[in-house]
């Protein structure tokens, strides 16, 4: 047998879904820092998580990733995309970038990702369960109402958020998201 | 349900079903300290682009492909094995993944076999009983199945190895890989994995686990394979049936080769007729002879086949008819895709006993050449 005809192959890349996961990876990390700012039941989920919570939301095997947290004064936090020294208490680890992009295009919601586990979550369970309420709230602020629907487990009812509070509230997470702070 | 008095069931593979399944190998393999496969399949795989969306699946993922091998013969010889196996070797492979149907799926057991016990001719393992952990197998099927790609089987050119260490380590089963190109492919591989569910669910002793398997493979078959063999390409139908397959190889792992299946297997090796085929001619005479006889077909087969309302709406003393009456219906709503008999495949007359003797040697004497004969005679003929 000729082992040349059958040469070793090297996986190649799929930059251009690699960036924009990036930059959904940002917006959402700069929204959920932002919104914890803004929406009153979002700042109880993040009190009662533990005082050095630090998330990290990545896609396998190398990126892109997301790490949010408190800091030393219990300030919901967007730390980018570098560990830089404090090991997160919570890694949620989407396992490919397919994964990833079904979730940031809300093909699939992260409730039916982890059902259908597409992501490994290393830590606490009831942090992870806290999260995903995080992210469901974030993106019902961030997304119009038809895509939100795609995106989260259930939409809120007009008693649970009413219009004037999302519409007042989705400004606020916008312009801070983008201001940065 | 009756609690059973003992049985044993085993089935080792991890099961990946649907939209990008394709996308969790490298994960999956990682996750077997694995890192490096080398990937085994056919050029009819490679010409229908299938080997192409397989390295697109694997992009981002840092995976080095030790070596894609796509010249697969259309059988499992010991020379392509024991090669393939020094392939493994010289490139540092530390797993394999197969694409295809069979042959492709017992080539790749055979050569995991060599790899993991680091020997170089295969067939210094007939009649040797396999022990001990193997390598990393990812099977991914395509489209025309013939069953047991799944399984705890491996076809080497004329003998069979049996073991539970021969399951793959994961079957990845992608809409975007399972789509046939033909009716007959489809028809093949639904009648051979329907061939092996109800070959499974109708043992006259009760293993729940098994039945649980046959029972929805049964099902999907049911509610897919019309529309699959009206439209070949249906990618969903396609994903259906390759679901299919993959439970009823769990259920053929886990119980004996009946009449059916080995009827078809000397009818293979004598007049070539694919597996599927055979096996689809064979099924329903097989129960209606069942039937006649007064032996007892099981009437859960009803249940799987129809569901709940028309089996409750059944009389019990008729299910087992009813259930072997639809059979009939699915022969004649495949008509002229499944043959009626092996007469119009122009299977000669005199080869009919010579086809039954190599069948009975096959059951290793579970069952007689008569017997065999008997029921390859009826299916020969024809229903009037």
């Amino acid at each position: 047998m000729d082992y040349n005809r059958y040469p070793e192959i090297q996986a190649g890349g799929k930059p251009f879904k690699k960036m924009y996961i990036a930059i959904m990876l940002w917006v959402v990390g700069r929204a959920m820092q932002a919104a914890a700012r803004t929406d009153r039941e979002l700042k109880e989920e993040f009190a009662a998580l533990r005082d050095d919570f630090l998330l990290k939301l990545w896609v396998l095997p190398g990126g892109p990733a997301m790490l949010v947290g408190k800091d030393q004064k219990g300030r919901v936090k967007y730390f980018g995309w570098k560990e830089s020294g404090e090991k997160p208490t919570l890694t949620m680890s989407v396992k490919n970038i397919e994964a990833a992009m079904l979730m940031f295009t809300f093909q699939e919601s992260t409730t039916i990702a982890t059902a259908r586990e597409r992501l490994v979550v290393d830590g606490d369970l009831p942090d992870a369960c806290a999260v995903v309420r995080v992210l469901n709230t974030v993106e019902t602020y961030l997304l119009p109402k038809v895509i939100a629907k795609l995106a989260v487990k259930r939409y809120p009812k007009w008693s649970q958020m009413n219009p004037f509070k999302k519409h007042l509230g989705r400004i606020a997470v916008y312009a801070r998201t983008f201001i940065g702070v | 349900m009756q609690s059973p008095g003992y049985y044993q069931f085993f089935s080792h593979s991890k099961i990946l079903s649907g939209k990008k399944a394709m996308e969790h190998i490298p994960f999956e393999l990682e996750s077997l300290n694995a890192r490096k496969p080398l990937v085994i399949t056919s050029k009819d795989v490679t010409d229908n682009k299938l080997t192409k969306k397989f390295l697109n699946a694997m992009k981002d993922s840092g995976m080095v492909i030790g070596a894609l091998y796509d010249d697969a013969p259309a059988y499992s010889g010991s020379t392509i094995i024991n090669e393939l196996s020094k392939l493994y070797r010289f490139r540092g492979c530390d797993s394999i993944i197969a694409i295809g149907a069979s042959p492709v799926s017992d080539i790749a057991k055979c050569v995991n076999l060599l790899a993991t016990f680091k020997e170089d001719n295969i067939l210094d393992f007939r009649d040797r009983t396999i022990t001990g952990h193997m390598r990393p197998l990812i099977m991914i099927p395509t489209a025309g199945l013939l069953g047991g790609e799944m399984s705890n089987i491996a076809d080497v050119e004329s003998f069979s190895l049996q073991s539970d260490e021969l399951y793959p380590d994961a079957v990845v089963l992608d809409g975007r890989m399972t789509r046939a190109n033909s009716f007959m492919e489809v028809v093949n591989s639904a009648m051979a994995a329907l061939s092996h569910a109800v070959g499974a669910s109708a043992l006259p002793h009760n293993d729940p686990i098994n039945d649980a398997y046959a029972h929805t493979a049964i099902q999907f078959i049911y509610d897919h394979i019309l529309k699959a063999a009206r439209r070949p390409k249906n990618r969903k139908a396609g994903l259906a049936l390759a679901n299919a397959s993959a439970m009823a190889d769990v259920c053929f792992s886990n119980s004996p080769r009946d009449m059916v299946k080995l009827l078809a297997t000397a009818m293979y090796q004598e007049m070539n007729i694919p597996h599927g085929i055979s096996m689809g001619i064979l099924l329903p005479y097989h129960l209606q002879m069942k039937l006649d006889s007064k032996k007892k077909v099981r009437e859960e087969l009803l249940l799987a086949m129809t569901g709940i309302d028309e089996y409750a709406q059944t009389p019990s003393k008729e299910r087992a008819s009813r259930a072997v009456q639809l059979l009939w219906k699915l022969h004649e709503d495949l008509a002229g895709i499944l043959p009626r008999s092996f007469n119009s495949l122009n299977v000669p007359r005199y080869k009919l006993d010579v086809i039954a003797e190599r069948a009975a040697l096959l059951s290793e004497k579970r069952y007689t050449a008569k017997e065999c004969l008997k029921l390859l005679t009826q299916a020969w003929e024809g229903r009037a």
